[in-house]
C-alpha cells in the first residue's frame, strides 16, 4: 500500500528526512491520503454550529491568496476552527461569499448578515455577534509543517499559509465550494415531467387514485359483499356497522366480509333524539333491508337474475316518537346468509330486536350487529356451541365443568361496582391464574344458613365438581370428566359453642399436562382440588362484612421426555456446532459441522508446518 | 587485541530415532498437547465463536407522507377528531373527521444523500368550543440499511401524549431509533418487514384499528420507535386558532447488531486460538529441547553442520 508508506514519515520523528527521500510518487499520493482522512467521518462545520464569531477577538493574521478566483477585497478570511489529527492539521477558513444570500431586505441592513453592503460596516464584527451562514463560504485546508512537504504536483491548490500560533504551513486546499457546481442541469418539458417526478421524487401527500373495483366471478372468504339499491340504481357493499375510533361510536361504512361471522357492538349518540327518532336511518328497520344482495360479484353485469332479496323474519315497525321517548328503535340486527360454494349467496334473512329509547334531549345506546353465514340448507343452531379446544384445551378458553347434564364454563365470584358480591360470575380461563374477591354481608343469619350462603357464593355448583379433562369433553361421556377433590381447612378450632366456621376463601388448584405427540401436544386436565379456608367467628358477629376471595391456579405437571434433556446437556460436543446462525445458510447442520471440524484440523496441520516442528 | 562478538547464528542439531521408539511416542504426545489444549482453553473460556457483532450506519429514511391523527377533546362522552391521509379511514370516521393542514420537509444537513431530519407540522382546525387534551399520531417511514445486509422495512413513529389542560400546541422533538430484538443477517436482502404499517388500501374498519396496528407492529423483530418521552405542550389557544402539532424527527446513526458471517467467525476464533497456542508452543518447545538435550529419551544426536564439515574433510 503506497499511501501507508507515505503516512509513516508524518507521524514518525524522522519524518522530514524520510519523506524527501521518497520522491515524486509519494508526493502525489500524500494529498490522497489527506482526502482519505477527510472521508473518514469528519464532521463538516455546519452553518448553524460553526458560524465564525469575531466578537472581542482580533482577526487572525492570515494571508490567503487566491489570485483570479475571488476578488481579494471581498475575501476577509479568518481561521474559524482547526484541529489536529494523525493525518495533519485541518483548518477551515471563512471567506465572504460573492453572492450575499442573507441579504433579504434590499436597501436596509440585515441583522447578522456580515456581507450586506447596506450595513456600511468597515468591520462587521463590531456590531454583529455572529455572521449568518449566507455571509461566508467555507474553504477547507489540510496543512502540514513545510519541512515535511514543500512541493505538490497534484491538481489541488496549494499555498504556504501563515497560521496563527504555528507559523508557516504547507497547505492543500481540499474544499473550495466556489470551484464546485451542481452541473448537468435538467430541462423540464411536457414529455419528461412525469418521468422526472417518478425518478427523483419520493413519496408526497399526493393521494393515490382509488383502485377501480373489480368484480370477480365468485366471492372468496374475506371479500366484501356487493349489494344493489333498486330505488336509486346504485351499487354498494353490504355494511356491517362496527365501533371505530377511541370512543367506540358506530361507523356505518364498514363492509361485511364474506364467510366471516361477526358480532359487533357499538354506541350511537344522538344530541337531539326528538329530531333523529324518525329521520335517522340507523334507527329504522328499513335501512337494513332496502337493498338486494348480489349472488356473486360478477352479478353486476346481470343484475336482474343475480339479485337475492332480503327476507324479514318479523314485521318491520317504524320508529315513532311520543314525548321524549322514541319507540321501536332498532337495537339488534342479525343477518343470516346462506351460501353455496362458488355459486355465492343463496338466501339472506334479517331479524331484528326493537327497543324504546328515551332522551332528554340527547341519548346514547348500544346497537348490536350480527352476521352469520351458513352452508346452504344446513342451518346452524342460533347459538353455536364453542369448544374449549379439540381435544386438548386452548389457553385462554373457558375451563369446563359438569353442571347437571350439560358442560358449563367454570365460574368464580366477582364483585359488583360497589365491591359487594355480584350475581354475575366470572369465567375461569384455562391456564390463567386468577384472584378475585368481594364483600359479603353477614346480616345476622344462623351459622348453617350463613355457611350455605357463602359456599353457594364461592362455588356456584354443589360439590362434587367434575372438571372436563379435554376441551371437547362430552357431558354424556363419563370418561371425559374428572372429579375435583374438596377439602376444608380450618384455622385452630376454637372450643366454643357459639363459634361458626365460615369459609372465607376458596383455592382452586388445577393440575394439567401435555399429552401426545410433542409436535402436536394437547393440554389435558388431570385433576383439581377445591380448598376452602375457614375461619371462626362468633355469632352474632360484631363485623358486618367479610371478604370472600377465590384463587385459581394452574400447575403444569408435564414430564418432559428424557432425550430432550440430554440434548441440552451436551457441551463439549458443540465445540464445532456453536455458530449455528451462518450454518443455516449452508446445506444442513451436519455438513457444516464436518466442514468446520475439517477446517480446524487443517488449521492445526498448517500451524505445525509453519512452525517447523516436524517429526523426523 | 580485544575481541568482540560480531556475528552469531544458531546451529541446528537433529536427533534420530526409530518411528516406534519412545522418542517418537514422546513427540506425538507433545504435539497433541501443544495443539489441542489451546483449542479447549479458547472454547471453554467462552466467546470462541463470535455470535453477534455490531456495525454503525446511518439509515436511509424517507417519510412516507402517511399520517394518522386522533385528537381527544375535552368531553365526558369521549369526543374526538381525526384526520389521516387514508381516504377509507376518513370515510369510516364520518363526522369526526376534520380536514387538517399538513406540512412536511425532510432535510439532508450534511449533503451526503441521506436525510437527517424531518420537520412535520399539522394544524387541526378547532371550533372555539373544542379543546384538545390528548393526541395520537402515527407517521410512517421507509427505512433502509445497506452496509451489511440490504434491510428494507416500513416503519412508524407513534406519538401519544396528553395534558390535563386544553392545549394549543404540541411540540415533539426526538430521534427515530432502531429497535432490534434479533440481529440482522450479514449479507443478502431482508424484506421481511417491507409491508406497510397501515394497510391504506383496505376498506375494512378492522385494518385501521390503532390497537391492532400497534399489536402487529410491535410483533416485529425489528422496529423503530420515536424517542421523545416528554413532548412539550403549550396552552392558551385563541378562539379560532387551530391546534398545532410540530414534530421534528431526526434520523441518527445507528449501531446495528448482526450475525457475523462464516469467515468473520473463523477469523475471531483463529485469533483466540493462535494467541493461546503461541504460549503452548513456547513451553513445549522448551520441554522438548530439555528432553532431547539431556537424553531423557534415547536418540542419536547429530550436529548438521559438523556433519557437512566432516563430509568435506573426508
Amino acid at each position: 500500500m503506497p499511501w501507508q508508506r507515505a503516512g509513516r514519515p508524518l507521524s514518525g520523528p524522522g519524518g522530514s528526512c524520510g519523506l524527501m527521500a521518497l520522491g515524486p510518487l509519494k508526493l502525489l499520493v500524500l494529498p490522497l491520503f489527506f482526502l482519505a482522512g477527510d472521508a473518514g467521518g469528519q464532521t463538516q462545520p455546519s452553518p448553524s454550529e460553526g458560524a465564525p464569531s469575531w466578537a472581542g477577538a482580533d482577526p487572525p493574521g492570515v494571508r490567503l491568496r487566491e489570485a483570479g478566483v475571488v476578488p481579494t477585497d471581498r475575501l476577509r478570511p479568518a481561521v474559524a476552527s482547526s484541529f489536529e489529527s494523525v493525518w495533519g492539521r485541518h483548518f477551515w477558513f471563512w471567506g465572504f461569499s460573492d453572492t450575499c444570500s442573507c441579504d433579504l431586505t434590499p436597501n436596509s441592513c440585515d441583522l447578522n448578515c456580515c456581507c450586506d453592503d447596506e450595513c456600511y460596516l468597515e468591520e462587521s464584527r463590531m456590531i454583529f455577534k455572529d455572521c449568518l451562514p449566507g455571509s461566508y463560504r467555507i474553504l477547507g485546508w489540510k496543512c502540514v509543517d513545510p519541512s515535511i512537504m514543500f512541493q505538490s504536483n497534484t491538481p489541488f491548490h496549494v499555498e504556504t499559509l501563515m497560521i496563527p500560533d504555528s507559523g508557516p504551513n504547507f497547505c492543500i486546499q481540499v474544499k473550495n465550494p466556489i470551484l464546485n457546481y451542481f452541473h448537468h442541469l435538467q430541462k423540464v418539458n411536457e414529455t419528461n415531467i412525469q418521468s422526472l417526478i417518478k425518478n427523483f421524487g419520493g413519496k408526497s401527500f399526493f393521494s393515490e387514485p382509488p383502485p377501480t373495483p373489480t368484480y370477480s366471478s365468485f366471492y372468496k372468504a374475506g371479500d366484501p359483499i356487493v349489494i344493489y339499491f333498486p330505488k336509486w340504481s346504485l351499487l354498494s357493499l353490504l355494511k356491517h356497522p362496527t365501533e371505530i375510533g377511541p370512543s367506540g361510536l358506530c361507523t356505518d361504512n364498514n363492509a361485511a366480509k364474506f364467510l366471516e361471522n361477526g358480532h359487533t357492538t357499538c354506541t350511537r349518540f344522538f344530541s337531539n333524539l326528538t329530531s333523529s327518532c324518525t329521520t335517522d336511518p340507523s334507527l329504522t328497520v328499513t335501512s337494513y333491508h332496502n337493498f338486494m344482495v348480489l349472488k356473486v360479484p360478477k352479478g353486476v353485469i346481470d343484475l336482474k337474475n343475480m339479485q337475492v332479496p332480503i327476507t324479514l323474519t318479523s314485521e318491520p315497525i317504524l320508529p315513532q316518537l311520543d314525548g321524549n321517548t322514541c319507540y321501536n328503535v332498532v337495537s339488534q340486527v342479525i343477518y343470516e346468509i346462506e351460501t353455496n360454494g362458488t355459486l355465492g349467496i343463496q338466501k339472506i334473512s334479517l331479524s331484528f330486536i326493537l327497543m324504546n329509547l328515551s332522551g332528554d334531549p340527547g341519548a346514547a345506546f348500544q346497537q348490536h350487529f350480527t352476521i352469520r353465514f351458513h352452508t346452504f340448507q344446513r342451518r346452524r343452531p342460533a347459538v353455536p356451541l364453542v369448544r374449549s379446544g379439540n381435544p386438548g384445551y386452548i389457553f385462554g378458553m373457558p375451563l369446563l365443568v359438569l353442571k347437571g347434564d350439560t358442560s358449563d364454563p367454570m365460574t368464580v365470584l366477582q364483585s359488583h361496582s360497589d365491591g359487594s358480591c355480584s350475581v354475575n360470575r366470572r369465567k375461569v380461563e384455562f391456564g390463567v391464574n386468577m384472584m378475585t374477591g368481594c364483600k359479603f354481608r353477614i346480616e345476622n343469619r344462623s351459622c348453617d344458613h350463613l355457611q350455605d350462603e357463602i359456599y353457594k357464593t364461592l362455588n356456584a355448583i354443589t360439590s362434587p365438581v367434575y372438571i372436563g379433562i379435554m376441551g371437547n369433553s362430552e357431558p354424556s361421556h363419563r370418561g371425559h370428566w374428572v372429579k375435583a377433590f374438596t377439602q376444608n381447612s380450618s384455622a385452630l378450632a376454637k372450643n366454643c359453642t357459639s363459634c361458626c366456621c365460615i369459609p372465607f376463601s376458596l383455592e382452586i388448584q388445577i393440575l394439567w399436562a401435555y399429552v401426545g405427540l410433542q409436535a402436536n401436544a394437547q393440554a389435558h386436565v388431570f385433576g383439581g382440588q377445591y380448598l376452602y379456608q375457614c375461619n371462626f367467628i362468633t355469632l352474632p358477629s360484631s363485623v358486618e362484612e367479610v371478604f370472600l376471595t377465590t384463587f385459581v391456579s394452574f400447575t403444569d405437571i408435564t414430564k418432559k421426555p428424557e432425550f430432550t434433556k440430554s440434548q441440552k446437556e451436551t457441551k463439549w460436543a458443540s465445540i464445532f456446532s456453536s455458530p449455528s446462525h451462518f450454518l443455516g445458510a449452508m446445506n444442513g447442520e451436519k455438513e457444516s459441522l464436518r466442514s468446520l471440524s475439517a477446517s480446524a484440523v487443517l488449521l492445526c496441520v498448517l500451524l505445525h508446518g509453519f512452525l517447523g516442528l516436524e517429526i523426523s | 587485541m580485544a575481541l568482540y562478538q560480531l556475528f552469531s547464528h544458531p546451529a541446528e542439531r537433529s536427533y534420530r530415532a526409530g518411528l516406534c521408539s519412545k522418542a517418537a511416542l514422546f513427540l506425538v504426545l507433545v504435539t497433541a498437547l501443544t495443539y489441542i489444549p489451546p483449542l479447549l482453553v479458547a472454547f471453554r473460556s467462552h466467546g470462541f465463536w463470535l455470535k453477534r457483532s455490531t456495525y454503525e450506519e446511518q439509515p436511509t429514511v424517507r417519510f412516507q407522507h402517511e399520517v394518522l391523527l386522533v385528537a381527544f377533546l375535552s368531553s365526558l362522552s369521549g369526543e374526538y377528531l381525526t384526520w389521516s391521509t387514508f381516504p377509507t379511514f376518513n370515510q369510516l370516521h364520518g363526522d369526526n373527521v376534520r380536514v387538517s393542514m399538513m406540512m412536511a420537509r425532510e432535510e439532508d444537513k450534511n449533503q451526503d444523500g441521506k436525510m437527517d431530519m424531518l420537520h412535520f407540522r399539522l394544524e387541526l382546525p378547532l371550533k372555539p368550543t373544542e379543546h384538545v387534551l390528548g393526541v395520537q399520531l402515527i407517521l410512517t417511514f421507509s427505512y433502509q440499511l445497506t452496509r451489511m445486509s440490504r434491510f428494507v422495512m416500513q416503519s412508524m413513529a407513534f406519538v401519544q401524549s396528553s395534558f390535563p389542560v386544553p392545549g394549543a400546541q404540541l411540540h415533539v422533538n426526538g430521534d427515530l431509533k432502531l429497535q432490534q430484538k434479533q440481529p440482522l443477517k450479514y449479507r443478502g436482502v431482508d424484506t421481511r418487514y417491507n409491508v406497510s404499517v397501515i394497510n391504506g388500501t383496505s376498506i375494512f374498519a378492522s385494518d385501521y384499528n390503532l390497537k391492532s396496528i400497534a399489536a402487529a407492529y410491535y410483533e416485529r423483530n425489528v422496529t423503530t420507535i420515536l424517542t421523545d418521552s416528554n413532548p412539550i405542550w403549550l396552552v392558551g389557544r385563541a378562539a379560532e386558532a387551530p391546534f398545532i402539532i410540530n414534530v421534528i424527527i431526526r434520523y441518527p446513526m445507528e449501531i446495528i447488531s448482526y450475525y457475523p458471517g462464516f469467515w468473520e467467525t473463523i477469523k475471531f476464533a483463529w485469533i483466540q486460538y493462535v494467541s493461546i497456542l503461541l504460549i503452548f508452543v513456547w513451553i513445549f518447545e522448551r520441554i522438548k529441547i530439555f528432553v532431547f538435550q539431556n537424553q531423557v529419551v534415547t536418540t542419536v544426536p547429530i550436529m548438521t553442520q559438523e556433519e557437512n564439515y566432516k563430509e568435506h574433510l573426508s
